[in-house]
């Protein structure tokens, strides 16, 4: 039987001094403010991917990403990631 | 008496009528508006995709993008910064370097921020922009535009929507006389006249939303533009008889019998 203090340690001892947290699975989702509103995705999506899972066509929209707007081309390499701030943008009628 | 080509920041327009895309009744109703006005400029909004209701349909379905020129506005901006904003997603939304920028002053007469719009036209025609900003009647505010970059300048004829047609008409000719780029009256026209009234007095195009859009008969509508704008324009090149304050017989007095 190994008490509380001595298996503390123990694990400290086996995992070395920068894992004395252990890593957990990704359970917790991603959330974002999506054109000003919460959203959740589940986890962490490329812009393309997010607009895909939207039904969005890419190529009739302008994204913000953290208030930097994102050129179409690099659509499939900017992460969407926990807080981040997006706003996904068209044209509407106007005068 | 030929006309010149309607050209803006080196891109030629058949029609110096341009009309906007907002508060028809449908997308359909819109498009044969459209057809029947001529243009071949219209204007657009910037906005928030609708993430819950997918199913409304896309505006641009409705705009044949290879006959009709689409320009951005940045309307609906109260600040500089607001307008710069709209103006960079406008672009990045895919068609154009081009806006119509819109800085609002007050929310009721939707009167430009002349001074937050200058500095916007600066920052804007400095990153490429092909700037048309949103004015008032004011010509030195015009000149500064023009010195800040604007590609044209779009004097207000009255209040957006209001219908009240030219209420400066004297500004307006003085805007032309000063002006080195081409001058569009936007805002303010309620029927035909009022826009043949803008081409006589020099401008070089019209644009306008509320007039066709809110018509009981659109598509009518778009059509007597149509004809006012090439009327106005017209009479404008055809040099107009002048002003008096009396009569000047049209027939002659010698002949009359009896006499």
């Amino acid at each position: 039987m190994v008490d509380s203090a001595d298996s503390r340690t123990f694990r400290f001892y086996l995992a070395g001094p920068f894992d004395s947290v252990p890593a957990k699975p990704e359970t917790k989702k991603v959330q974002i403010t999506l054109n000003g509103e919460p959203f959740e995705i589940q986890r962490p999506l490329s812009v393309v991917a997010l607009l895909e899972q939207l039904d969005i066509d890419a190529r009739r929209v302008a994204v913000e990403h953290n208030l930097t707007i994102i050129k179409r081309h690099r659509f499939p390499e900017v992460m969407v990631r926990d807080g981040d701030q997006v706003e996904i943008v068209n044209f509407v009628g106007g005068g | 008496m030929a006309d010149s080509p309607f050209v803006i920041a080196g891109r030629t327009f058949t029609s110096r009528l341009i009309i906007g895309t907002g508060k028809y009744s449908s997308h359909a109703i819109m498009a044969r508006a459209h057809e029947a006005s001529g243009a071949d400029m219209v204007t657009v909004a910037v906005r928030r995709v609708n993430i819950s209701d997918r199913s409304r349909e896309s505006l641009l379905d409705y705009i044949d993008t290879d006959k009709m020129f689409i320009l951005p506005n940045t309307a609906g901006c109260y600040t500089a910064d607001e307008a710069i904003r709209t103006a960079r997603l406008g672009r990045e939304a895919g068609l154009s370097n081009w806006v119509k920028l819109e800085v609002i002053g007050d929310e009721r007469t939707l009167f430009p921020d002349n001074e937050a719009l200058i500095e916007a036209t600066q920052v804007l025609a400095r990153e490429g922009f092909v700037v048309l900003p949103y004015t008032n009647d004011d010509p030195i505010a015009c000149r500064k535009l023009q010195d800040a970059g604007a590609a044209a300048v779009m004097p207000l004829g009255a209040p957006i929507g209001s219908g009240l047609g030219i209420q400066n008409p004297n500004n307006m000719r003085i805007i032309r006389e000063f002006a080195r780029v081409p001058v569009i009256i936007d805002a303010g026209v309620g029927t035909a006249s009022d826009a043949a009234i803008a081409m006589e007095l020099g401008a070089d195009g019209v644009l306008m939303n509320t007039a066709i859009a809110g018509a009981e008969d659109p598509v009518a509508m778009a059509t007597a533009m149509k004809h006012a704008v090439l009327a106005g324009r017209l009479a404008y090149l055809s040099g107009r008889i002048p002003r008096k304050m009396y009569a000047s017989a049209s027939s002659p007095i010698e002949g009359m019998v009896g006499r």
